[in-house]
């Protein structure tokens, strides 16, 4: 065996364990979700999968009323989603393209947003909403999160990469800012656009903290913080939480799946010439 | 179609000064070839009529209308761009239809006039393609058939074969000379290559430094540069520009360099001539290795085949002779040999100023 082959068999062993750590507490998780007998999971917890029910599933979704809680983390998170997808559009195109002055400094602080945790602001924004009668209300849920930091920047790189003839040739071939943006730019940083996309999903559908606070009425409380009491309330119920857990993940496994070839190539895009 | 007028036309970036008081009129259906080394603000001057630059002070006209104000979709002009700036994501039809569909062309006659595009350029069988799949002859073919699709005042094209090998650049050059006879369409075109403008062009404009050094046909330009930037800067190899001495005496004009006296009483008057220190400038093929002339020591010999080059040391200053079909046998490096020159074909330039000093031939 020469050294290069020694040097896959490594990646590839590498690769392989580090795979597995990260599927383990999946793989755990899906094994208790399906476990009879709850209480054992606590005193003897099931390695592999041996007599396992799955009217675990229905009961956790009824019982967690789940349904509710789903259409709810679904419209705050595509609200986000698109909200994000707009703003920071419209925003990273202004600093890629347009001229204007101040536009570093202007940058720099879009920037510097990404350096302050959210939780900073979370109780000015909490004020704001009360004050505006938003608490318990999709727009509550989804309105502070319309802006982002990272977004800008995300699409605003992408978008630099643009090479500036194609705005020069779309401009002589008739075609404001507008008509550039929806036909050439958008297009060409679609890869981009995806993985902006199922980014700002995710972390609008994990959130925790925010719902928590704004969404204390059953009818506007999101997933994640059923998913919570669903565990807490019940310890005899854990399967049933695991269950619901693994529900609650199958929206962003599907998303993914979904994006996947355009994720790839928009977290790779400019890695070579292409 | 439309003239293209730049009058007293001046850009400056920062501390920088792109253009500078350019004044050039691009007679309607003319080809003009803007000529220039890189960074001479030729490019600059093209974006300023395509819009995409505005001129700090002056004006510049498309037929009789200043446009300095108007933005680029509204001005019914035309480019090629250096690197064609094809959108990569539509196929070749969607990016010659583009234009088009900007201006609202309706449907049954955008496919026709794409179809008539794309036949005048050879790229009927290509349509369907992307961008990336084609090689860069096509790419420069599809760019310049987006730029005829719309029938435009007037076409600009940015070094468009620049990016073309050698061969190919030949032949699209021949290509862009027919569809400019085809369609009689003012064209304005950027090149650093002199030999692209002596081939292509109706008018030259030579650019240096921002400033216009002369307008005029090609061969003007070459037989008569205006100065000694043009005379280097024309010609492959460029001609030879040294330093020589004109003696008057009475009628009597004498042209000195390196122990040779010229008699220059055929081609110029005493009148057009001040004795003391001038710019004697002389075309490589003018050189002419004889019994007897201009005494130089060979430095080093290039055969071309169809030519060679001859590079020579003459009283401290290097000069190139241009031997037509090489026939017998070339001389050697640190051979001595002399050159013939004929006072007919003497160019001089002011020693200071380095402009042109017309001779009496010239009208």
């Amino acid at each position: 065996m020469n050294a290069a082959v020694i040097g896959r068999v490594a990646t590839y062993v590498v690769l392989a364990v580090l795979a597995a750590l990260l599927i383990f507490p999946l793989y755990v998780a899906i094994v208790f979700s399906l476990v009879d007998k709850p209480v054992k999971i606590l005193t003897d917890p099931p390695v592999l999968l041996r007599d396992f029910n799955w009217r675990v599933y229905p009961d956790a979704f009824t019982n967690g009323d789940l349904g509710r809680y789903f259409v709810n983390s679904i419209i705050m998170s595509l609200g986000i989603m698109a909200g994000q997808l707009v703003t920071s559009v419209l925003a990273a195109y202004a600093f890629a393209f347009l001229r204007f002055p101040f536009k570093k400094v202007l940058f720099a602080l879009f920037l510097a947003t990404m350096m302050v945790p959210v939780e900073v602001i979370f109780t000015q924004n909490f004020q704001l909403i009360l004050d505006l009668g938003w608490k318990n209300s999709y727009q509550g849920l989804i309105v502070p999160f319309l802006a982002f930091g990272f977004g800008t920047f995300l699409l605003r790189q992408a978008f630099v990469a643009i090479p500036s003839d194609l705005r020069d040739a779309a401009a002589l071939d008739g075609y404001g800012h507008f008509g550039f943006l929806t036909r050439v730019v958008i297009p060409l940083a679609r890869p981009m656009l995806a993985t902006l996309s199922v980014f700002s999903f995710l972390l609008a559908w994990n959130q925790y903290l925010w719902p928590l606070l704004v969404a204390d009425d059953r009818q506007y409380r999101t997933i994640q913080i059923a998913l919570q009491s669903l565990v807490s309330t019940s310890p005899d119920k854990l399967n049933q939480g695991y269950a619901a857990v693994i529900m609650a993940f199958v929206p962003l496994f599907l998303l993914l799946i979904f994006f996947e070839r355009q994720l790839v190539r928009g977290l790779t895009a400019g890695a070579v010439k292409g | 179609m439309s003239s293209v007028t730049f009058d007293r036309v001046r850009k400056v970036y920062g501390d920088v000064v792109a253009v500078d008081d350019l004044s050039l009129t691009v007679d309607d259906g003319e080809f003009m070839v803007l000529l220039g080394p890189s960074g001479c603000g030729k490019s600059t001057a093209l974006r300023m009529v395509a819009g995409l630059e505005e001129p700090t002070s002056g004006d510049i006209a498309l037929g009789n209308q200043v446009v300095n104000r108007v933005p680029p979709k509204d001005r019914d002009i035309a480019m090629v761009f250096q690197s064609y700036a094809l959108y990569p994501h539509m196929t070749v039809r969607a990016n010659i239809e583009f234009p088009l569909k900007a201006r609202k062309v309706e449907r049954s006659v955008r496919v026709e006039r794409v179809e008539a595009a794309a036949e005048t350029l050879g790229l009927s069988e290509l349509l369907d393609r992307k961008p990336g799949q084609l090689s860069g002859g096509q790419r420069q073919r599809v760019a310049a058939a987006r730029a005829i699709v719309r029938r435009p005042q007037a076409f600009l094209m940015d070094e468009p074969l620049s990016n073309l090998d050698a061969k190919l650049r030949v032949q699209t050059r021949i290509q862009l000379v027919q569809l400019h006879q085809q369609l009689g369409t003012t064209f304005l075109y950027v090149t650093h290559d002199q030999v692209e403008a002596m081939t292509m062009a109706d008018r030259i404009a030579v650019l240096h430094d921002g400033r216009l050094q002369q307008v005029d046909r090609p061969s003007d330009v070459y037989d008569r540069p205006a100065n000694a930037f043009v005379a280097r800067f024309i010609g492959s190899p460029p001609m030879n520009v040294v330093p020589a001495t004109i003696t008057i005496d009475g009628s009597a004009l004498t042209l000195n360099i390196a122990g040779l006296a010229l008699d220059l009483s055929t081609k110029f008057r005493p009148e057009d001539l001040k004795a003391g220190d001038v710019l004697l400038g002389i075309r490589p093929e003018d050189l002419i290795p004889a019994e007897d002339g201009l005494q130089a020591t060979v430095l080093g010999v290039e055969s071309l085949g169809h030519e060679a080059h001859i590079v020579a040391q003459c009283g401290g200053h290097q000069l190139t002779a241009r031997i037509a079909n090489p026939r017998g046998s070339l001389p050697h490096a640190s051979d001595v040999m002399r050159f013939a020159v004929d006072a007919d074909d003497v160019h001089l330039f002011d020693a200071t100023s380095e402009q042109r000093i017309a001779d009496s031939t010239s009208s």
